[in-house]
């Protein structure tokens, strides 16, 4: 109770805080980063008195000195709110989480050029060679390299660059991997770092995802057939982003709901401890590993 | 407002990659849910107002209306967005960025005076309770515009009922003599609900 009233009598409305010495406040000013900083920290106390109509405030705030008229104090008031919201936009800003969100983004855009450019090329390659059946057939990689060695092909600059991109992936996915064993220490554990940073990427930051229900995990990147699923009544889909899990996708065919069941389970808990706790937990890791490879196998 | 040959004009600073007709840049209806609301049912009056813009974006709406209004309050939580925001007002003295979430209108309590006009243009499945949420800012007689979108409140009910639902919320908060509008021609998908916030004291 004492404290509650004790707040009362602290609190001040945020334009008292823009004076230094009498003296009106302006951004070129030395002191101007400190004031957003107390500002902050009262706004955060909640010790900010709300503001009541400007008829009434004017004799107050006009009366302290701190403004001659409205329009210095919507001037002033443009100016504190930038500065607060760049602050709150620089302290918001998690740099491991975002990295590692768009440096997955790049390595999935990475792979969709690759394989579009080098299709192009097959293409263009048995359109001039019907006849030549064995030589690359389903390896493409292989036709690349070849063309990128044959200097004289119309084509051999393209499949160089095709080559340099294979090499950025290599480098951007061993990123990848390392961030999302740092900062996704659990989720990496069960189910491999790259399809963590996929299910963070889709979900957007960690909190968002330790916020989902496993149900919502599951079918995390199954966006169109959940949403015929709901609209005309198909099944639903068993698995999305999890799918390229390999326990996943190796699964009997009769059993890849049940995997992907509890596959999403332990991983919302292991997505819960990531955000929260921010430390590997080994014995939930082994019990978890456990659950999940006994859901693939026959009863 | 500034109407010419049919088309609704903004007299404000012209920036580099505006639309502009006859020396003004042109508030095009199909971008903007406010311009669209004047073209299809009338103006809200802007002139010389203070609003209270929810959900703000990249504030190119919002940058329309500071042309008119004495001061835009705008209400941003994307930090992608409030990027543009802040830009933007460093352009324009009348816009004030707030980069909070107007679900917890107490964070931004102390730096919002009494408003004449409330905009929510915020498409979330709680949409209207966000609205009614921010009601204290709206001064009494002040006008309250909320912009639905439909798909945002799930796709089980049928237009009508969702339009009723929120209907009956808002006018149990205090809100009369609401129009119901449909922007459909310039906006699929989206209602526009404008009313009056009563000067009654609603007791509880």
């Amino acid at each position: 109770m004492t404290q509650v009233v004790k707040n009362q009598d602290d609190r001040r409305f945020w334009y008292e805080l823009c004076l230094e010495d009498g003296e009106p406040l302006t951004p070129s000013s030395d002191a101007w980063q400190s004031t957003i900083k107390a500002i902050r920290e009262h706004r955060d106390g909640f010790k900010l008195h709300s503001l009541p109509e400007w008829q009434n405030a004017v004799n107050n705030a006009v009366n302290a000195g701190i403004v001659c008229d409205r329009n210095r104090y919507l001037t002033l008031l443009r100016d504190v709110s930038i500065g607060l919201a760049i602050h709150d936009l620089e302290d918001r800003c998690d740099k491991d989480e975002m990295a590692l969100i768009h440096l997955v983004r790049i390595l999935d855009e990475t792979d969709q050029s690759i394989s579009r450019l080098s299709e192009k090329i097959e293409d263009y390659y048995i359109a001039l060679h019907p006849a030549r059946l064995p030589d690359f057939e389903r390896n493409i990689r292989s036709l690349v390299d070849t063309i990128a060695r044959d200097g004289d092909h119309p084509l051999s600059h393209l499949a160089k660059s095709i080559q340099r991109l294979h090499d950025s992936r290599t480098i951007i996915s061993k990123n990848v991997r390392e961030h999302a064993e740092k900062i996704l220490p659990n989720m990496s554990a069960l189910c491999g770092p790259l399809v963590s940073a996929r299910l963070l990427a889709k979900a957007g930051s960690r909190y968002h995802l330790a916020k989902m229900p496993a149900a919502s995990l599951q079918v995390l990147g199954a966006g169109p057939s959940l949403f015929t699923h709901l609209t005309s009544g198909t099944n639903p889909p068993k698995h999305g982003i999890i799918y390229q899990y390999k326990g996943v996708r190796h699964a009997k065919r009769r059993f890849r709901g049940r995997v992907s069941r509890v596959l999403a389970c332990q991983l919302v808990i292991a997505a819960r401890i990531d955000n929260f706790r921010k430390v590997p937990d080994e014995e939930f890791i082994i019990k978890a590993g456990r659950k999940i490879s006994m859901a693939g196998k026959e009863v | 407002m500034i109407w010419k040959d049919g088309k609704l004009l903004s007299p404000g600073k012209i920036l580099p990659g505006d639309r502009v007709y006859h020396g003004m840049r042109i508030w095009d209806p199909a971008h903007s849910k406010v311009a669209a609301l004047c073209h299809i049912h009338g103006e809200p009056p802007v002139t010389d107002a203070s609003i209270l813009y929810l959900g703000a974006a990249s504030g190119s709406t919002v940058s329309f209306l500071s042309d008119y209004a004495e001061v835009v309050y705008a209400v941003e939580f994307s930090p992608r967005s409030v990027r543009d925001l802040i830009r933007l007002a460093y352009e324009r003295s009348n816009i004030i960025p707030i980069f909070e979430d107007a679900r917890y209108p107490e964070r931004y309590l102390p730096f919002v005076e009494p408003v004449d006009i409330l905009v929510q243009d915020i498409a979330q499945r709680d949409q209207a309770d966000i609205a009614i949420r921010n009601l204290s800012f709206l001064k009494q007689n002040g006008h309250f515009i909320l912009f639905l979108k439909l798909f945002s409140m799930g796709i089980e009910k049928k237009r009508e009922e969702l339009t009723d639902e929120v209907l009956k919320l808002i006018k149990r908060a205090g809100i009369i003599d609401i129009n119901v509008i449909n922007l459909d021609t310039y906006q699929s998908g989206h209602v526009a609900l404008w009313g009056i916030r009563s000067s009654q004291k609603k007791d509880e």
